[in-house]
């Protein structure tokens, strides 16, 4: 493939710009532009806010060379607006394959501490890319995403350096018109935190937040539970 | 013994009716009730990632739409059908949007299931889950990651068994019923099962 000129990454998490997924993107963007790319960002819930941001969005991957999905897995696969978003754009590349050659990466970020629960989500990916005629050039998988959880990159842990590095050598190959190459995935899947202190650290996460909600004797309730009898677990 | 369909196809699509038929007509000879949830007539939002269901109303979606039924159904089911239309090997638009609005049916804490970290369960017991794929045409790769995928949310949502079929083209109905039929003893619902 020859080099891209501009690239767009679509920020698949609802969270928006407190996610893991826009801060790993600010991330990829600052690698991209160093590469003298022209990068636009887009959410991929705002496009469905109306037709007509769908429609430009459509209009803005034709004329993009590179295309970058950043998102969070969810259920083992994509969110439901992303994969809405990879059939609209399959839908309207039909016919195209062949005028216009683009490169398709993605970026999947995950909960749980391994890296390999991103498979399906990356394999989806790559299928997208062939049905829709787009020139597959890898993905990458990270674990633990709560780790980052929002914050910007410079100001999570020391350990997040390793995540900067793989999405700069990402961005240096993807510049170039390359394949993410096995090194930065190696780079990303290092675990940020022992897996055992990341449970921990989770667990009390989401008992502080019931806490704040007043909802700790609530955390085991069983709301749908035909059979269940009340106050008891 | 109760099972449900999450059905992420047009309720015309001749082979996800078929699919239907076939069930219905399986399950009916052994006694369960089915329900049929389609997924493209109702209204459900996509989840915002909030966690809300974890730590505000632990076990509920805070969005006041459809979504509940999803997860009301399948916690009290001994049977979950996963049906769509492949969408790049995993499930469409439809049966997604339902799916990412059921983590309320697990816990926050974690645990470990079949050898990987998941999520605790919430209920004490969860439906056993079949995926049945439809798509066009063959598509090895597409149909062994439905498979894939199926089987990791068996894990997530601890599922005693699973299986996954996808239909490809528009079978006949005897190729269907005999698919489901695969698909049902790989699970263990038999008439056997249904005695004990
Ligand atoms: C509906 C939902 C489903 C999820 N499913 C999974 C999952 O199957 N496996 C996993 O490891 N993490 C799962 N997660 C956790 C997210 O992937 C994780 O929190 C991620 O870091 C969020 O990234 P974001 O901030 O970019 O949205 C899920 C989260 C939500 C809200």
């Amino acid at each position: 493939m020859t080099a891209p000129k501009n690239a767009l990454i679509l920020i698949g998490s609802p969270r928006l710009k407190k996610s893991t997924s826009a801060r790993l993107a600010a991330v990829l963007e600052e690698h991209l532009e160093k590469q003298g790319l022209k990068v636009a960002r887009l959410y991929s819930r705002k496009v469905f806010a109306s037709p007509q941001n769908t429609k430009e969005l459509l209009a803005q991957i034709d004329t993009s060379d590179l295309l970058v999905l950043i998102s969070p897995l969810y259920v083992d696969s994509l969110p439901a607006p992303v994969t809405r978003l990879l059939e609209i754009v399959a839908e309207n590349r039909r016919g195209k394959e062949a005028s216009s050659p683009k490169l398709f990466a993605a970026i999947i970020n995950c909960g749980l501490p391994d890296s390999r629960q991103n498979t399906c989500a990356l394999n989806i990916c790559r299928i997208f890319a062939r049905h829709s005629g787009l020139v597959w050039a890898g993905g990458l998988s990270l674990a633990s995403g709560e780790i980052i959880g929002g914050r910007p990159l410079s100001q999570a842990q020391p350990g997040v350096r390793r995540i900067k590095k793989a999405l700069e050598v990402a961005a240096v190959f993807l510049a170039k018109g390359q394949s993410i190459p096995n090194r930065a995935q190696q780079l990303m899947e290092k675990p940020l935190a022992p897996w055992p202190i990341y449970l921990w650290m989770g667990s009390i996460w989401f008992y502080r937040a019931a806490r704040r909600n007043k909802a700790t004797s609530k955390m085991h309730d069983r709301p749908y539970d035909k059979r269940a009898v009340p106050g008891k677990r | 013994m109760q099972a449900v369909i999450l059905n992420g196809a047009d309720k015309k699509n001749p082979s996800a009716a078929g699919a239907v038929r076939a069930l219905k007509s399986r399950l009916d000879g052994l006694g369960w009730s089915l329900e049929v949830l389609n997924l493209t007539q109702m209204e459900i939002a996509p989840c915002t990632g909030c966690f809300a269901c974890w730590t505000k109303t632990p076990g509920r979606c805070i969005i006041p739409d459809q979504g509940d039924l999803a997860a009301k159904a399948l916690v009290n089911s001994q049977l979950a059908v996963f049906l769509t239309p492949l969408s790049f090997g995993g499930y469409n638009f439809h049966l997604k949007k339902a799916l990412d609005r059921i983590i309320c049916v697990v816990s926050p804490f974690f645990t470990r299931v079949r050898g990987e970290i998941h999520h605790q369960k919430r209920y004490e017991c969860y439906p056993k889950l079949l995926g049945i794929g439809l798509c066009d045409a063959p598509d090895k790769e597409a149909q062994n990651l439905f498979a894939a995928l199926v089987e990791a949310n068996a894990k997530n949502l601890h599922a005693p068994k699973e299986a996954a079929i996808t239909l490809v083209g528009r079978p006949s109905s005897k190729a269907i019923a005999g698919l489901v039929d695969d698909a049902l003893q790989k699970l263990s619902i038999c008439p056997a099962e249904t005695l004990l």
